[in-house]
């Protein structure tokens, strides 16, 4: 006799009987290409009757996932119903820039040109590698012998930006404020004030994208009660 | 024109082929949008696979993220021709899976030998019964509408070939074709994922 069909197969993996039994058995019991086929079929049988409906309706990972997966690999596209949070639309920051958009232009370019310098420096070392996206380093704008280091973190399920600086001179008619801007320079989210000399750590706002805002800024800000930025800047890096 | 034209013909059984897919094909050509599509495909069976095999859920984010960055960075490896990319997306989670697992038992031997100065047994993982289950929901899945409502019917009702053509109100002979297009599909993906 010939081989059993794959319905056949399928029938007895299924536990049901063939339409010629007696033909089936006779060719299962001297054919083992046979019976090694049906012993595949019926395995995945016995994985499909041992489903559960938890394995039939998978969740999706969180969206903060997708983030960190366009950020390490540096490309676009934002999780579903997420995209760039633009704080400056709420805030009176939005009416006012020391700059103006053609001096920050400048001001990126410059910025730009000081990182291809090679300012930027992946460092691949840390005590908990797998909390770390990624980490640059923030050179002075200007003279001075401030340095820093800028790391995106994963914490609390979210990314939160985390500096460390040296040098920053500590003044008394001013503070520290910590950005994140776009290239274009027409885009700046403020992360709060920094001590010079701690470790700061900032989360971002679940869907903001540093991708689109990967200039790190500090900035020098007096205490004028004017929330813009001063246009005045201490050091800067860049995110991959 | 007549009607005759208007029924499905052949090419409704090929769309039901599994074959290297437009999106397999882009992704290991480098389309970034592709990657994208794959994670919105893929993401909550990598997602599952790692969540049950991991005891954090935090760890699970991480190990998914890895798996979808390293599948990126390593997409020309990916040939489309010779398997499916859930498939190969499964075989890196299972690796970072691994890895992390064995990284998490080092670590707990070694805090075991600052406090007790004794090894610790650490409770072993099974990530590949699983994988099985998530590959073979997720082809199942996958399948189109008809044989996978069969094949639900069989493994879940417990139906016999008879019964199940006479609740789908489908001619025996389709709903045996359906059944065994759809053990064929689920089996090869469980293959694949053992290979």
């Amino acid at each position: 006799m010939t081989h059993c069909d794959d319905e056949t197969l399928a029938l007895l993996a299924l536990g049901e009987p063939p339409t010629h039994p007696a033909e089936v058995d006779a060719h299962l019991d001297e054919c083992a290409e046979c019976r090694a086929a049906l012993e595949r079929l019926r395995e995945t049988v016995a994985v499909g009757r041992s489903l559960e409906p938890d394995d039939l309706r998978l969740p999706a990972p969180p969206d903060r996932v997708w983030d960190r997966v366009a950020a390490q690999l540096d490309i676009a596209g934002e999780a579903d119903g997420a995209d760039v949070v633009d704080l400056r639309a709420h805030s009176p920051r939005h009416a006012r820039s020391g700059l103006g958009r053609r001096g920050w232009v400048a001001v990126a370019a410059a910025v730009l040109l000081l990182i291809t310098a090679g300012a930027v420096v992946l460092v691949g070392r840390d005590s908990n590698p797998a909390s770390t996206v990624q980490e640059v380093a923030l050179a002075p704008v200007g003279s001075g012998s401030a340095r820093g280091s800028a790391r995106l973190v994963r914490q609390d399920g979210g990314l939160a930006v985390r500096v460390d600086t040296t040098g920053l001179p500590a003044a008394s008619d001013a503070y520290y404020e910590l950005w994140l801007m776009n290239p274009d320079a027409n885009s700046f989210v403020s992360l709060g004030p920094l001590v010079p000399g701690t470790s700061t750590v900032r989360p971002l706002p679940a869907g903001f994208s540093v991708k689109r805002n990967p200039f790190v800024d500090i900035s020098v800000q007096p205490f004028d009660g004017n929330p813009a930025h001063s246009s005045v800047s201490a050091l800067r890096g860049r995110f991959a | 024109m007549t009607m005759t034209n208007v029924r499905p013909g052949p090419r409704h059984t090929l769309r039901v082929m599994p074959s290297a897919d437009d999106l397999g094909l882009r992704f290991a050509d480098g389309d970034e949008s592709a990657l994208r599509r794959a994670y919105d495909e893929h993401g909550a069976l990598i997602f599952a696979y790692c969540r049950r095999s991991l005891a954090a859920a935090s760890d699970a984010e991480d190990v998914t993220q890895h798996t979808f960055v390293e599948a990126w960075r390593a997409r020309e490896g990916f040939d489309p021709e010779r398997g499916s990319l859930a498939g190969w997306l499964l075989g890196i989670a299972r690796h970072k899976v691994l890895d992390h697992v064995r990284s998490s038992e080092r670590r707990a031997r070694v805090v075991a030998r600052v406090e007790t100065q004794s090894a610790v047994t650490a409770p072993p993982a099974k990530p590949d019964a699983v994988l099985d289950r998530l590959v073979v929901a997720d082809a199942l899945a996958r399948l189109p509408a008809e044989q996978r409502r069969a094949l639900e019917l069989a493994f879940f009702d417990d139906l016999t070939h008879p019964e199940i053509a006479q609740t789908m109100a489908l001619p025996l002979g389709t709903v045996k074709s359906h059944i065994r297009r759809g053990l064929a599909r689920l089996r090869s993906r469980l293959e694949e994922e053992s290979s």
